[in-house]
């Protein structure tokens, strides 16, 4: 597709997709903003080749299927227990808006994805690695301990589904966070290569989850991405205490295969231990 | 004239006299009660050993018609030891449905082929027979041959049963027309139990005859009889020529923590209920095909296959993780042979008027299929989104 030109795409059912500005372009799909007849802004998703169309057909699957288990879990959740704060998992991966093959470019499949429960605006998400490569700032530890602590959320759910194999570098991670409000999330943006094992998924490949999304944290806390021993620059403020570098680097290091045991050591580390009396943090990042 | 596909009535002659003997290998089981060992047709040493899945060229004037497109073999493997002692039955009874999903209905996922069926049964290799293997079969000889099987219902309790030798011959002993094209044939191994990681001489040349491995050799492969391939090997030797697939029946016996060391676990499957056997078959060799996709495959499983919804979702579930349109990204998937071109002369692999017909004997020179399979499994570094 080319940019800058009037492009329309037609979905199966007649439905208009406006194509705009191509945001990423790989050997899996070519990614551009897209407008929906009710002007909202989603992503559009075309396979590069007609064979990168199973890749782009699976995940379309595997977003439908999790998004629907996430609200029956959120639903019955709340029955449970009602006053708890909801578990929102379908924070943390796109909404699948459309998906159809089109006959229209060569027979690729196109799918259509929008974060509508996170953001209002497209342009609020950027991907977690920006921020130290293009904005050149640095999170702060408490900051990354919210994007941590809530990517491990997302690997409870999706390791509990038997679902791997995404991508959890900083260029996959989407990151929320609004002047206009107080919120932040993160999500992952692409699940192209992502697959289900009904078998059970190994130990190696829920670690590889784990190490990947720890990496991707010390990276926005500006350590460096090619060093190996995962060294975390010191915060004279909020790493007095080493345990959740520690911490940090134990999970970089591909020590844990287990998410649920992962994210609950690490919410008593920060939440009882290191910060209790913190209370909500805002996104916070300082120039590198 | 070139023989017809399975028939309904053909089958339903074969299927009434087994249920009439009480049993679909009642022929097998009276064999063996008459000391006369396996049937040639089903017996892996019978017929030349090399099972052979040929595309018919019918004789029309002085050229050949391709009568009803390029052959596509399918080989289903069943385990029938101890609790799966009655996957023959079961596999006699959904034959029919099986075949109309991958030659007959309207959105049949082998349509534009020549179905051709290899049905084998394992036992383990202390029970009297490891293997039977039936020939490539279009036609009620799919059913015939199943009624000549005697599976042995043993296993002998050793925590494991002996499929590798049915996957030594699918890798080593099968020679399928659909791989001169550089395509590859479907190929699915039933069973709850592992496997073994070894195949021994005496055991091949038990199950295949004195000369096994001259026949391997003159199937154009190269394996040594002092450093026999291991079942792992056998497996990836496999994936060369067909898109092989496991398909699990998860009964405690172990198979679940077994088979994905020896194949990867997008291709191990786990089905609830032997009975889902057709509707999963045609459910993955749709999607490696290309012609099913996983949002069409629901659809195909209600419509077709008259599946329940809640059968269908949980159908599509347990495939969604092979490997999609494996077939269609091979090349010459989109210029393969049609029912009814014209061949200049048998051998040829491309009709006549073909973009590919100055090729004939060139084309026929990468046999084995080799050029899109590398050995050895090396990690992927995931490529990133690519923003701009």
């Amino acid at each position: 597709m080319k940019t800058g030109t009037a492009i329309r795409v037609k979905g199966p059912k007649g439905q208009m997709y406006d194509v705009g500005k191509q945001l990423a372009v790989n050997s899996r799909f070519n990614l551009y903003e897209c407008t929906l007849e009710d002007g909202r802004v989603c992503l559009l998703k075309i396979a590069a080749t007609k064979e990168q169309n199973g890749l782009l057909d699976r995940e379309a699957y595997l977003l439908t299927t999790m998004m629907e288990e996430a609200e029956a879990t959120e639903a019955e959740y709340v029955g449970k227990f009602p006053g708890e704060p909801p578990l929102n998992y379908h924070f943390l991966f796109p909404r699948v808006v459309d998906s159809f093959v089109s006959e229209e470019y060569e027979g690729r499949r196109v799918t259509v994805l929008s974060f509508f429960d996170i953001a209002d605006e497209l342009s609020d998400l950027a991907p977690l690695y920006h921020i130290t490569t293009r904005e050149r700032q640095r999170v702060d530890p408490k900051t990354s301990a919210w994007i941590l602590g809530k990517l491990l959320k997302l690997l409870v759910f999706t390791h509990g589904q038997n679902i791997t194999g995404q991508s959890l570098d900083g260029d996959n991670i989407l990151i929320y966070h609004s002047d206009k409000d107080e919120r932040h999330t993160v999500a992952i943006c692409d699940w192209s290569e992502a697959t289900i094992m009904p078998v059970g998924l190994s130990p190696d490949a829920m670690t590889e989850d784990i190490a990947s999304i720890a990496q991707a944290v010390i990276v926005a806390l500006s350590g460096d991405p090619d060093d190996e021993t995962f060294a975390i620059p010191p915060h004279e403020e909020q790493l007095t205490d080493s345990r959740f570098a520690d911490h940090l680097k134990r999970l970089a290091e591909g020590y844990e295969h287990d998410a649920a045991k992962a994210h609950a050591e690490f919410y008593t580390l920060i939440k009882k231990e290191l910060w209790a009396k913190a209370g909500f943090h805002p996104y916070t990042s300082t120039r590198i | 004239m070139g023989r017809d596909r399975l028939s309904n009535a053909a089958y339903s002659r074969v299927a009434d006299e087994a249920k009439a003997a009480g049993s679909a290998t009642h022929k097998g089981e009276e064999r063996h009660r008459q000391g006369k060992g396996l049937h040639e047709l089903v017996d892996p040493a019978g017929f030349g050993v090399i099972r052979r899945s040929i595309s018919w060229l019918e004789p029309t004037g002085k050229r050949f018609k391709l009568l009803r497109g390029v052959a596509m073999l399918e080989e289903t493997r069943l385990d029938t030891t101890g609790s799966m002692g009655g996957n023959v039955n079961i596999a006699m009874r959904v034959l029919p449905k099986t075949h109309d999903l991958l030659a007959k209905v309207p959105h049949a996922v082998l349509g534009r082929y020549d179905v051709q069926m290899i049905t084998s049964i394992f036992n383990d290799a202390k029970d009297q027979y490891i293997l039977n293997r039936s020939q490539a079969e279009l036609d009620e000889r799919i059913a015939e041959q199943m009624t000549y099987m005697l599976p042995e219902h043993g296993g002998a309790g050793n925590g494991g049963e002996d499929p590798q030798y049915g996957l030594f011959g699918a890798a080593y002993l099968t020679a399928a027309d659909i791989n001169k094209y550089g395509l590859k044939s479907y190929d699915f191994t039933i069973t709850d139990e592992p496997a073994r990681n070894f195949v021994t001489l005496d055991n091949l040349i038990r199950v295949f005859g004195p000369d096994v491995m001259a026949k391997v050799k003159e199937n154009g492969h190269v394996v040594s009889e002092g450093e026999l391939p291991s079942t792992k090997q056998i497996i990836a030797d496999l994936l060369k020529r067909a898109h092989a697939f496991l398909l699990l029946v998860e009964t405690g016996s172990g198979g679940a923590g077994y088979w994905p060391t020896v194949i990867s676990k997008d291709r191990i499957i786990m089905i609830e209920s032997v009975e889902w056997l057709p509707y999963i078959k045609a459910a993955i060799i749709g999607l490696t095909e290309g012609v099913l996709t996983l949002q069409s495959l629901e659809e195909f499983l209600i419509e077709d296959a008259k599946l329940s919804k809640s059968v269908a979702a949980s159908i599509k579930r347990a495939v969604a993780g092979i490997p999609i349109g494996a077939q269609a990204t091979l090349p010459n998937f989109g210029l393969l042979p049609k029912k009814d071109d014209m061949f200049a002369q048998k051998g040829d692999l491309w009709p006549i008027g073909h973009q590919n017909f100055t090729g004939n004997a060139s084309a026929a020179d990468d046999e084995d299929g080799d050029q899109d399979q590398k050995a050895g499994k090396k990690k992927k570094k995931k490529q990133g989104a690519g923003w701009l």
